[in-house]
Order: structure tokens, then sequence, then C-alpha cells
């Protein structure tokens, strides 16, 4: 049941990232969902089942609708492993840690994303205005969006079945 | 023993994901699809066109909403009376939209002497600032390859990059990758329009380069359309018009151009095929 709920949520998430939000927010200042849910769901579940969900999902997002394959599948790989650096290591309530770590995995999507442009011989005019006006604004959004998917995973979906895979004799 | 096998597990399945996201990433450069890539996108190519469908329409309403003229007023009151037939109101709206689109698009055929092409309906687009690519609902069943140009009654959007079975990849003109060989249709000067990232101001800004040296009455206004040259873009597609000439310009940008196609609301497009009927 709970695994059904996480699958709905990266269903929800890919749905916001990629329909929604951008109808909503006309601007190019957009969250990314799937990340804050990936940090998410590594801070509190640790690799598994962050990472298989990161890859997955993202293979087949970039297989829907992006140019590469690779795209969202290495940001999405690298902020379940930067959700999952944190795992167990700090206080379960702390609100600050995932968020830092959202906007950190989504500045390195746009990192990633920037350098697969420049090296397929793409042309930007402002490096600087795109990081004022677009990287980190939005790494700041996903950030914050972290916060209340954080609230949501936790409450609903790690009741049980996840927490199983934790050896607490360690 | 076994605590460090269950240990590992993690770790191993996060290497075995690496490993597959790199070998997916290797082995998928664009063109005609693979057999896993060409299965996960036909599976994903409706459940794409439900989402498309259901956010336009949610996309409508809110326009509708804040479309206060007379009409729309008087229109609002009625449907709300009418609230029964509220629904089939909009369908016949959204067929009637789609049907003008349609006869624009083949309108534009006839008039750019196009005879051989499918329309296809724009069912996804990626998200961002850097990548301008369209998935469209036509595929390799109806003719579609990589490399096809594909336009709408407004001039040129795009060329196909990527093909599956029942969809494909359209990478824009904005694209910052992409170049189309052009002439200004009042001079006849042959140049290369380029898309181009902008982080500030008018996103869907490309720039003119390689226009000869000697010739400098372009002025802002120059209709451009494609020159044929190269043979990817049929000649005498409309791209865009000159919004700002530059001069000693180091970069060697020549000009700017505003490009025709309204990029953020594209519903249907033709995909100009090589042979075949007309789909």
């Amino acid at each position: 049941m709970r695994r059904a709920l996480l699958a709905l949520c990266v269903v929800f998430a890919a749905l916001l990232d990629y329909f929604i939000l951008p109808l909503i927010l006309p601007a190019r200042i957009l969250p990314d969902i799937m990340i804050a849910l990936l940090v998410s769901l590594g801070v509190l579940t640790g690799l598994l089942p962050a990472v298989p969900i990161a890859v997955g999902a993202g293979v087949l997002l970039d297989i829907a609708f992006n140019r590469f394959i690779g795209m969202s599948a290495i940001p999405y790989f690298f902020a379940s492993l930067i959700g999952a650096a944190f795992y167990s290591r700090f206080y379960a309530d702390n609100p600050i840690i995932p968020s830092a770590a959202a906007a950190a995995a989504a500045f390195l999507k746009e990192l990633i994303l920037l350098a697969a442009l420049l090296l397929s011989g793409g042309k930007v005019n402002g490096v600087f205005a795109l990081f004022a006006l677009h990287v980190l604004p939005a790494s700041l959004l996903t950030g914050a969006a972290c916060i209340p998917i954080r609230i949501l995973l936790k409450k609903n979906l790690l009741r049980s079945s996840f927490r199983l895979d934790i050896d607490y004799t360690r | 023993m076994r605590r460090n096998a269950a240990n590992k597990k993690p770790l191993i399945i996060t290497a075995a994901a690496a490993a597959l996201l790199l070998l997916l990433v290797l082995l998928g450069r664009g063109g005609r699809a693979g057999f896993v890539e060409n299965a996960a996108g036909t599976v994903l190519a409706p459940i794409q066109k439900a989402a498309s469908a259901v956010t336009g329409a949610v996309g409508g309403f809110f326009r509708n909403l804040f479309n206060t003229t007379d009409a729309d007023i008087e229109n609002a009151k009625l449907k709300s009376e009418l609230a029964l037939k509220n629904r089939s109101l909009m369908e016949l709206e959204e067929l009637k939209k789609e049907n003008e689109r349609l006869r624009a698009l083949l309108d534009f055929s006839s008039s750019a002497g196009i005879e051989s092409f499918v329309t296809a309906r724009v069912i996804g687009r990626s998200p961002g600032v850097y990548f301008r690519v369209f998935t469209l609902d036509a595929g390799r069943a109806k003719g579609v390859d990589v490399n096809m140009p594909v336009v709408c009654p407004e001039g040129l959007v795009g060329i196909v990059t990527e093909v599956g079975s029942g969809w494909c990849k359209v990478t824009a003109v904005a694209d910052s990758s992409v170049s189309v060989p052009v002439m200004v249709e009042r001079t006849r000067d042959t140049c290369i329009a380029r898309g181009v990232l902008n982080a500030s101001g008018d996103q869907n800004r490309m720039e003119l380069h390689y226009l000869p040296a000697d010739r400098s009455d372009l002025v802002p206004g120059d209709a451009l359309i494609t020159s044929g040259i190269g043979g990817v873009y049929p000649k005498g597609l409309r791209l865009g018009v000159v919004t700002e000439v530059m001069t000693g310009e180091k970069s060697g940008v020549n000009a700017y151009i505003a490009p025709s196609a309204d990029f953020a609301h594209l519903e249907e497009l033709m995909i100009i095929t090589r042979g075949g009927e007309n789909g």
C-alpha cells in the first residue's frame, strides 16, 4: 500500500514538473519537485529505494520528454545520493538539512544541464544572468518544496515498509 | 558475514543503477530509438497524450476565466445556468478551435507548396530553459524520420531529432544547438540563423550569422526564409523577422531574430516528409 502511495507520489511529481508547473508558472523559475522528492526519500530511507526510483523515473522521463537519456536520470541519481548521504546522520525532524540538500541537488542538476548544452554545441548569452535569474532561484525553490514533501513522506509513507530494511543492531 | 552482505546490498544496487544509467546514456544518442527506448516511448505516448489533454483543458478553463469581454460574461452566465451542458459546450469549442488550427495548417501547406506531410499533436515538452524539445504523437509508423522539418502555420518550428514507432521528438529552431540556413527575403542574402539560450529578455530570440560583409542594408522587419542550402529544410519556409541589426559586433552576430512560431502555444504541427502520401 505504501509502496503504491510512493509510486503515486513519483507520478504526481512528474506531472507537476512536466505539465502543471510550466502551465501555472510561465516564468522560467521552476522548482524541481522530483528532486525534492528523491532527496527527501534518500534522507529518510538511505540508498534504497531512492536510487532505483531515481534512475528508473529519470530514464522514463528522458525517453518521454528530453533530448538525451541522462538529462533527468543523472541529476536524479545524484539527488538520491546526496539525500542518502544524510541518512540517519541528523536529527530526524530537522527540516534544514534535507532542504539544503535538495537545493544543492537542484543546483547540481542545473550545472549538469548547462554542461550538456555547452557540450552539444549550444551557446549561452549571459551566464551570470542565467545563474542569477534562473539557476539560484530555481534551486532555492526546490529546497523550499522539499520541506512539505519530506513531512508528507515521513508522515504517510515511512511508518512501516521501508524501515524494515534498517539494521538497528549496528 | 550475513550482516555484511546485507549492508552491502544498497551499495551493490546503487552501483548497478549507476552502471545501467551510464550504459543507457552512452547508447542513447538520438536518431532512431532502440528497442527498449522505442517500447518505453510507445507505452508512455498515450499517457503523455492524456496528461497533455487534461492540462490543456485546465489551462483553457483558466484562460477563459480571465477573459472578460461582454460576450464571455454572458457566455459564463449562460454556462452557469446550463451547468449540465457545460462540458459538451467546452468540447465543441475545443473541436472548433482544433478545426481552425488544422484548416490553417492545410492552408499553409498548400500555400507553401508542401505536398507530403504528416500532422501530429504536441504531447509533451521538455521543461526548463536549456533544451527546447517537443514530443509529437507521430512516428515511424506514419513515415516520420529524423531530420524532417516541422512547421506550423506561422512558419518553421524545428526538426525531428529522434523517432520511435508512434512518437518523435522535435528540437525547436530556437534551441541553442540548432542552426538553420536562411536567406533575407528582400535582399536574397544567404546566412545562418542560430538558436541561443538567452538568460534574460526574450527567450525565443535567435541570432543571425555569416551575412556577407559587403551587404549592410539589413533592416529591422526584414523577413527570413529558409534558403534550402544543405537539403534539410525546404526552401521558402518562413523562419522569422529581424528585430535588431548589429554593426561591428565582435561575436559575429549580424542581427537578432524573432521566430515566427509561438513555441509556448504549439498544439498541432506538420511534419514535412520526403515521400509517401499526406497523413
